[in-house]
């Protein structure tokens, strides 16, 4: 009888108008490793949360060793035998890692006290038995990103989990770290354990999983053996293909930039372990990078946009460091900037549309504008206009829908005023016609003499709009060249899943 | 919850009328259950207050220096941080007015007003670097606001008590007290024999201004977005010393409360005289709501109960005391959520309350 | 200062520090569970009058000091109710209990015994001594609980956030309302030990400890333990200023109000320098 068997599983979330998972079937025996992969958003996360009984599905069912498994029930799964490891880790960091591992049966000495000891010894038997790294009395939050993961597992294994379901293990682990953590996974799949295993880093994949499912927009696209595919063919079957959306291009001659470039950045690390990396941006260009999750965009964003202070190298806008300039100076008039993290860092969602939208023109309105609103509704309602959003400049931007509040943040960053801009995930919760007209204003930006820093994970809107594109694995630039169209968008997602990435030695 | 960012006046009022109106329910009640004669009690505690010119005026210009707190508070809590050392700041503030006014008695030919007001601003500068301090220990070193306001606060009113009642004691005096300051230095009383001085008016204008700062200008609309989300502000470029202007202004008005209690009616600084303003002023910031216009009704409400328990326990024989219990209560009634006993709550487990629910 | 003032010394540092400890350590519950009650203070002032008022009935101590925890009992788990039950804001709810606390004990005072003032209770001061020793071995026996116990591990649990709670199976909610009890109780009999001490209420006697206690339990950091270090040095700066006002140091008698202000100020001054060494260990971000 198999171990696991998931059948039909479709899951539909409301709130982003995102079909998931569309019937997803697959069957895992003992003791085998399957690898789930596919691009951002394809449905690999979803399905993993519905096998751990974290998310219920709409449809389709769970079975474990014939029985069904309740949906959305993260005890009944655990009572199955799924042990979860979730890409965040969800251990208490004050708590020591034995303790964590008890948690919920604890041991006890003498009524209510815990039992140190046997906790420990508990823990201590596991760390053995597989092999892991670790002190069962270390606090959690000492722990290394490393020995974190390994906490999480030996959580997993501690309820006698017989299949490990591990979402992105490797996002926060350095190459070496990785390595070590594949090691243990081939010590416990030994060990009898069943492995599904979430990732969109194939030159892992191909290393430790016996069989490949590979996802695409929510929908099983090939089930394989490891042996029947290499890296290409995999990273193939997992890109979109272009359809509609921001405008097919060809081979796009690449423009000589104008002038020395507008932002710089010098020998900045964005990994743990990672070679510095250097980008610059001149006038007139849109330079696009692109990068999965985990591989150091997001600090690339942080470190672009002047929110964090990069722990070496220097940011360099006009020439001049990133931080010597003032930031109300900086983001009024010379730096744009377009956050992945729309609701936290990109509005202020329980203030008004208008405020938001006008955000950094608040000087352009003398004392009198403050007190009698009109013209600055006015201001707001043009700005908005501009941008196709329809919306009453006092409503709370709070109370917009997903795409809506991307046209707000558009409207506010896209006017032309910056000379250069940093736009991470700029085309998110936008539909496919809105999309198209938002990469056509990024490149009526660039030919107005606009230096624009295109982030996000979409080899597909990344080829919409650059001239020139960089993929990061691992915090490190895998990739870059000139947009020439179809074969480009193929190197870079071979690039991005580390295609080619020079392997530590591993058996 | 409407999706407009101002809601109505009528829809924030509603919520916090309905807390007031619960907690004079709650005065009806006891007045009707403890009380012997409890027409009298009703009597005494809701319309006493306003049975004589005398008791009226009282009400106002105890609502001053409350007012003036509970605006400071208010614009603190506008920016995101807790000001817990209101009693502090108005502490030094009544030192700061009490030695100006004193050292200034001193002096002739200062034109009449310009002494009172000198007096003022020292108390508010007292105030504001009081606050100051733990804006600056929150820049320099990421030390919350609301613990070292109030412990900065607590040192600063026993320093304060301590040179009240110690060296600068007025040795001719029974009262552990400063010296008396003199008259032309006080704040003149506006109807006497009344004590209603210049204080009220001058809360009032604070008031007007504050709400016209907070609602009407662009420094305001900038604190609003700052308390609302520090992310987006930093993101937006919103000077990093917004903040501190806003403790600044928050202490600098507890200081200026300060200033009316020791050039008003008492004209001198006492050992105490704070009595607790600092904190009904946060509680009438709580009600009032952080854009300042609910403050002055709710301070009104705040003097009014105190004034109503007094004069209840002197006509009738309900306890002064009566009114802390009373606004506990509309405080309570406040921060509730009353939109239904089984609604989700914010902090904890969901289900302890409710019926467990299907599933997980 | 001769030698034999050493002792009572420590004996002035000890009553003063056992029943903000106790206290501290109840708050450190609070703290834990994710859930800070800033109404210690209330809960104090509440225990103490209770104390005496039950001490003065029955004329029995231990009774007085059942009904002081009582009475904080009472109190936090109203304060538990509306956070935790109805959402209300924790702090908000904390301090309006701290303004109910002192209102509420006087109506009482004046509807019993016709005064809001002094209420003697010298049953209570039988065992000085002894109650002196409760106090601090509760103190111990909680902290101990609190970091070695079961329920001490999931209160951390409940503190640790929603979500790990969840993925853990803990319900935050109920650990959190039990850690308000707690803190309660606990607070409650400090009170009424602070009445014992004297044998007697005297109106606002907690001056301000409780708030006191919630310092000691932010400089304690995460462990219960520093909680009750900090509540013992708090004892005993505030028995040397005491002890300054007594022997007369010149212009110690004013002095000794002043040294009060010591424990704040040097709490303040400490709390900043730990953040900024913390800052600067970390690297700003």
């Amino acid at each position: 009888m198999e171990l696991l068997c998931a059948r039909g599983i479709t899951k539909y979330f409301r709130d982003t108008l995102t079909l998931a998972d569309d019937r997803v079937s697959l069957s895992m025996a003992d003791g085998e490793t399957r690898a789930v992969v596919g691009e951002n958003g394809a449905g690999k996360s979803t399905l993993a949360r519905v096998i751990a009984g974290i998310v219920a599905q709409d449809s389709g069912e769970v079975l474990v060793r014939g029985r069904r498994v309740r949906p959305g029930s993260v005890r009944d799964a655990e009572a199955a035998g799924i042990g979860f490891v979730p890409q965040v880790s969800l251990l208490a960091g004050s708590l020591s890692v034995a303790e964590n591992i008890v948690l919920g049966r604890e041991p006890r000495s003498i009524g209510w006290l815990l039992s140190r000891r046997k906790a420990y010894v508990e823990t201590a038997l596991l760390v053995e038995r597989f092999g892991f790294r670790l002190d069962p009395d270390a606090l959690v939050s000492s722990l290394t990103a490393a020995e974190r993961r390994q906490a999480d597992i030996a959580k997993a294994l501690a309820r006698g989990g017989e299949l490990l379901v591990l979402d992105e293990p490797t996002s926060i682990l350095s190459e070496a770290e990785s390595a070590g953590l594949f090691e243990l996974l081939a010590r416990l799949a030994k060990a009898g354990k069943a492995i599904l295993l979430i990732t969109h880093r194939l030159s892992e994949v191909l290393g430790a999983a016996d069989t490949i499912t590979v996802l695409r927009d929510g929908a099983v696209v090939a089930d394989l053996r490891a042996g029947e595919a290499d890296e290409a063919a995999l990273s193939g079957l997992m890109a979109r293909r272009g359809s509609g959306g921001a405008s097919a291009r060809t081979a796009v001659p690449w423009r000589r930039p104008w002038g020395p470039p507008v932002l710089e950045l010098r020998g900045v690390p964005l990994a743990r372990g990672g070679r510095p990396v250097s980008l610059a941006v001149h006038p007139g260009e849109v330079l696009a990078v692109t990068a999965l999750a985990g591989n150091g965009l997001g600090l690339l964003e942080d470190y672009a946009s002047g929110t964090k202070a990069p722990p070496a190298g220097e940011v360099l806008v006009e020439g001049a460091r990133l931080d010597s300039i003032p930031r109300g100076e900086l983001r009024a008039r010379r730096l744009g900037y377009v956050p992945s993290d729309r609701e936290r860092r990109g509005l202020c969602l329980p203030a008004s549309t208008r405020d938001n939208i006008l955000a950094l023109r608040r000087r352009e309105f003398p004392a009198r504008d403050w007190i009698v609103a009109r013209r600055r509704d006015e201001a707001a309602n043009e700005a908005a206009g501009r941008f196709g959003l329809v919306a009453d400049p006092r409503q709370t931007a709070a109370s917009l829908s997903g795409g809506n509040r991307q046209r707000l943040l558009l409207a506010r960053e896209l006017d032309g005023r910056h000379t250069v801009l940093v736009l991470a995930e700029p085309l998110q919760s936008l539909d496919r016609a809105s999309q198209a007209e938002a990469a056509s204003l990024i490149r009526d930006l660039a030919a107005r003499g606009c230096a624009l820093l295109f982030l996000g994970s979409s080899v597909e809107e990344a080829i919409g709009v650059a001239d020139r594109l960089v993929a990061l694995y691992r915090g490190e630039v895998a990739w870059e060249g000139p947009n020439e169209g179809a074969p480009t968008a193929a190197r870079l997602i071979a690039a991005m899943t580390g295609a080619g990435f020079p392997r530590a030695s591993t058996a | 919850m409407s999706d407009r960012s101002s809601l109505s006046l009528a829809e924030r009022a509603l919520p916090r009328i309905a807390a007031l109106g619960a907690s004079l329910g709650f005065a009806a009640l006891y007045a009707l259950l403890a009380s012997s004669d409890p027409r009298h009690a009703l009597a005494a505690f809701f319309v006493g207050p306003f049975s004589s010119r005398y008791s009226f005026y009282s009400l106002l210009e105890s609502s001053a220096p409350l007012l003036a707190c509970a605006l400071g508070a208010c614009i603190a809590f506008r920016a995101g941080a807790f000001n817990l050392g209101g009693e502090g700041q108005v502490s030094v503030g009544t030192l700061a007015a009490a030695l100006a006014g004193g050292a200034l008695g001193g002096m002739g030919g200062l034109p009449p007003l310009a002494g009172i007001a000198i007096a003022i601003l020292a108390a508010a500068a007292a105030g504001s670097a009081l606050a100051l301090l733990s804006a600056i220990a929150w820049r320099r070193a990421g030390a919350q606001v609301m613990l070292t306001s109030f412990l900065f606060a607590q040192a600063a009113s026993i320093a304060v008590d301590w040179a009240i009642g110690g060296p600068l004691r007025d040795p001719g005096s029974n009262l552990l007290a400063m010296p008396l300051i003199a008259r032309g230095l006080r704040l003149p009383l506006l109807l006497p024999p009344s004590p209603l001085s210049f204080a009220f008016p001058i809360a009032l204008v604070l008031a007007v201004c504050a709400v016209f700062f907070t609602k009407g200008s662009r420094a305001g609309s900038e604190i609003r977005l700052l308390g609302k989300n520090p992310d987006f502000a930093r993101a937006i470029g919103l000077s990093p010393r917004l903040g501190a202007w806003a403790m600044g202004i928050s202490g600098a008005l507890a200081g200026v409360a300060g200033s009316f209690l020791v050039l008003g009616q008492a004209g001198r600084a006492i050992v105490g005289m704070t009595g607790g303003v600092g904190w009904n002023g946060l509680a009438v910031a709580l009600i009032a709501g952080s854009d300042g216009l609910g403050a002055l009704p709710a301070a009104l409400f705040f003097a009014w109960l105190d004034a109503g328990a007094r004069q209840a326990s002197i006509l009738a024989d309900l306890s002064p005391d009566a009114s802390s219990v009373l606004k506990a209560v509309a405080l309570f009634l406040i921060t509730a959520k009353l939109a239904g006993p089984y609604r989700r709550p914010r902090i904890g487990g969901g289900k302890f309350w409710k019926r467990r629910e299907a599933g997980s | 200062m001769s030698l034999d003032t050493l002792p009572s010394l420590g004996l002035a540092a000890l009553s003063s520090a056992a029943p903000l400890g106790l206290a501290a350590v109840g708050g450190f519950a609070t703290e834990s569970a994710g859930s800070l009650s800033i109404a210690l203070e209330g809960c104090m002032l509440a225990g103490a009058f209770s104390a005496a008022a039950v001490g003065r009935a029955t004329g029995d101590a231990a009774l007085g000091m059942a009904a002081g925890a009582m009475a904080g009992l009472l109190l936090s788990s109203l304060v538990g109710a509306l956070a935790l039950g109805l959402g209300a804001d924790v702090f908000v709810v904390g301090l309006a209990v701290n303004i109910l606390a002192p209102g509420a004990v006087s109506m009482v005072s004046q509807a019993a015994y016709g005064t809001k003032g002094v209420l003697s209770a010298e049953a209570l001061r039988a065992g000085e001594l002894r109650i002196l020793a409760l106090l601090a071995a509760a103190a111990l026996l909680l902290a101990f609980f609190l970091s070695r116990s079961v329920f001490g591990l999931r209160l951390r649990v409940a503190g640790a956030g929603d979500e790990v709670a969840k993925a853990a199976g803990i319900a935050s909610g109920p650990y959190r309302y039990a850690a308000h009890l707690i803190a309660g109780a606990s607070s409650g009999l400090a009170g009424a030990a602070l009445a014992a001490g004297i044998g007697a209420y005297v109106p606002g006697m907690s001056t301000g400890r409780g708030w006191i206690a919630l310092v000691a339990v932010f400089l304690g950091g995460r462990r219960p333990g520093g909680a009750l270090l900090a509540s013992l040095l708090f004892g005993l700066l505030f028995a040397l200023a005491n002890l300054a006002q007594g022997i007369g140091f010149p212009g110690a008698a004013s002095g000794a109000e002043l040294l009060q202000a010591v424990p704040y100020a040097a709490t303040a001054i400490a709390l900043v320098a730990w953040r900024r060494a913390k800052r600067g260990r970390e690297g700003r971000t």
